[in-house]
């Protein structure tokens, strides 16, 4: 076949497309078009690049990623709608990729606080590619290869494509239906490839990750280090994450404290203030398992799990105060105030709105123990189960953390607490905090509360007014 | 109705098949608008009768003659002044073009590279046509030239993409 009728072939097609031929073309190329079987096959070639041209916009958004159209045409939100009239009627999704250049939709976003991100930060919004920089709260981003994202804040994300993104700093689960295996995110120090499975990762810009499988199989690349490793259901790697978060201070230059309150604090007001640093104060926390345990009372938080699936992971906090500074006072009105700390173990993701119980301890003799060696067997209170002992406390209150959040502080205040204060008689006031709240999947988060250790973040502080 | 399982099947290989069907049924229907209704009427059909096709067999094939299906009938709807070609010739086009979509997605791989190494120019000329959806004349508009100097220059570039294409296809049989 003559180049030259290569092209007239090439023109025609295009000048077909756009009913352009006049009734004589029409026929004469009808008549080649049976009889000349080269004819025939150039031309079907040339419909069909045309169609993959004008069907598949992957060779714009490859070719120049970063010229965005300018005009969006119109037929095309039709063809959106209309697909998602298809998906109610079939009861499935139907996945387009934008035409505008968008690659994922923001498809949730609860009590969520955004800094400068450059993309959309409203539920629903179609996202091109761009940086989502999540302070507080959850979201869920939808790539249109279909894998899920859940963000927990903090959280900074850059949207690449349907495929990629890069996990900046922060923490995420991911799900990757069986049509976007492959599906990429990339860190500082890793790049992890999905194929087909639900994994959580979290990583920062000093180039630390951590990745857990918790389906499925992943891959990861660590880009210090020559080949990859394949991660299966239960496995995960980690590359200094969780040491960074538990001993922040190793491995970087002293940084300036925080201010801290001082042990006793009086507003003026009536009200003074102490936190478990004062006096004989104490802060750990306890864990369900026959195993020795480290020395959590040197932790910089206390953390909080119930889990019903795996009950060796529950924790409970066990805090005392020192009330001596208060004897012989009444106490009219208290209040517990505690700090979260963002926890290191464990994803959001797979632990609702959260109810937690503050209880008293009411036996006294139990008021002695230790930070040191303080376990799920010698603990106040303590009975088999996840609650403590009813016989030797009582339930002061109770307070919530949505799904999500890791930072900010939770106070409790009522006349069961100041009721409580004033009947102690030595001095000390030993409480036990409790999540009632079960994990809806395994590996759901730890939540954690800061300690007298804890650098950055105000120990628990008991508020009282005096009369 | 299909249990989960036949759900899941349908879905995957309606994913997996998607482009090479999209594909298919924009060879065979001009107007973007009819392209998108019988591309969206053709995989209903393929759902309701999703009984009918046996597992392991030609997903893509079942699809492409059930999408042919919906263009004919389409075709004899819409009534319109004069029908472009033949049923007759679109058929013998549609055997040739399923040709094409066998090939899978390495063809619209090699495109994509292809269309990477165009000069900016033409690449500009086939992003304002295919990309943007301009009418001939709103691309002569655009780039201060004529409908007849427009055809021709995109008909040179489509050339250039097809040799390119063959080549980069030929490439990687050659390695594989």
């Amino acid at each position: 076949m003559k180049t030259t009728d290569q092209f007239r072939l090439l023109e025609l097609s295009e000048r077909y497309a756009d009913e352009q031929l006049s009734a004589a073309e029409l026929a004469a190329l009808e008549t080649e078009l049976r009889d000349d079987a080269a004819a025939r096959a150039f031309f079907a070639k040339a419909l069909h690049q045309r169609a993959e041209l004008c069907f598949d916009d992957a060779w714009h958004t490859q070719a120049a990623p970063a010229v965005q159209s300018a005009a969006r045409p119109i037929w095309w939100r039709h063809v959106i709608t209309a697909a998602a009239a298809a998906c109610v009627t079939l009861g499935i999704f139907w996945l387009q990729s934008g035409r505008d250049g968008s690659v994922a939709t923001l498809i949730r976003a609860q009590q969520c606080q955004w800094a400068g991100s450059s993309l959309p930060t409203v539920e629903g919004a179609r996202l091109k590619p761009g940086v989502l920089d999540l302070i507080e709260g959850l979201a869920v981003l939808r790539f249109d290869s279909g894998a899920e994202l859940v963000l927990e804040a903090p959280a900074t994300v850059e949207v690449l494509d349907a495929m990629n993104c890069k996990l900046r700093r922060g923490t995420l689960v991911a799900e990757v239906p069986p049509q976007a295996k492959g599906f990429t995110i990339d860190t500082k120090d890793a790049k992890v490839i999905d194929w087909g499975t639900k994994f959580g990762i979290s990583a920062d810009e000093d180039g630390k990750y951590m990745v857990r499988v918790l389906e499925g199989l992943v891959e990861v690349n660590d880009k210090n280090t020559v080949g990859a490793q394949k991660l299966e259901k239960g496995e995960g790697v980690d590359r200094g994450w969780s040491q960074s978060q538990l001993h922040p201070g190793i491995g970087s230059a002293p940084e300036p404290s925080r201010w801290q309150p001082a042990n006793v604090i009086d507003s003026g007001d009536g009200w003074q203030a102490i936190t478990t640093a004062f006096g004989r104060g104490k802060d750990s926390y306890i864990q369900s398992t026959e195993k020795p345990t480290p020395d959590f009372g040197k932790h910089p938080f206390f953390r909080v799990k119930r889990s019903e699936g795996k009950p060796e992971l529950n924790r409970k906090g066990c805090i005392a105060f020192d009330l001596n500074k208060f004897a012989g006072r009444k106490i009219e009105d208290a209040e517990l105030v505690l700090t979260i700390d963002p926890s290191e173990l464990g994803f959001a993701s797979f632990v609702p709105d959260s109810t937690f119980a503050v209880y008293g301890v009411t036996d006294e003799a139990a008021d002695e123990w230790e930070e040191h060696g303080l376990s799920w067997q010698n603990a106040p209170a303590q009975a088999p189960g996840h609650l403590p002992d009813a016989a030797k406390v009582r339930l002061l209150g109770k307070f919530e953390i949505a799904q999500g959040i890791n930072r900010g502080t939770r106070k409790l205040r009522g006349k069961e607490l100041a009721d409580f204060l004033n009947a102690d008689t030595n001095q000390i006031a030993t409480l036990i905090i409790c999540r009632e709240t079960d994990e809806t999947g395994d590996s759901g988060l730890v939540h954690a509360f800061a300690t007298k250790e804890n650098d950055t973040r105000s120990a628990p502080m008991l508020r009282v007014k005096l009369r | 109705m299909p249990d989960t399982d036949r759900t899941q099947e349908f879905l995957e290989l309606l994913t997996c098949h998607d482009r090479a069907l999209g594909v298919h049924v924009y060879s065979m229907v001009h107007d973007p608008h009819d392209a998108a209704d019988i591309l969206q009427q053709t995989k209903m059909i393929l759902w309701r009768c999703f009984d009918q096709f046996e597992t392991g067999t030609n997903f893509l094939a079942w699809a492409r003659k059930t999408a042919f299906h919906q263009v004919l009938s389409h075709r004899r709807q819409k009534k319109r002044e004069a029908v472009p070609l033949s049923d007759e010739i679109l058929e013998l086009l549609h055997d040739e073009v399923s040709k094409l979509s066998d090939s899978g997605d390495r063809r619209g791989d090699a495109l994509r590279a292809c269309v990477a190494k165009l000069p900016a120019a033409h690449r500009q000329l086939i992003t304002l046509r295919y990309y943007e959806d301009l009418e001939i004349d709103g691309v002569a508009e655009r780039i201060r030239s004529t409908a007849g100097a427009v055809y021709r220059a995109l008909s040179r570039i489509r050339m250039n993409l097809m040799t390119c294409v063959e080549k980069e296809l030929h490439l990687e049989g050659a390695e594989a």
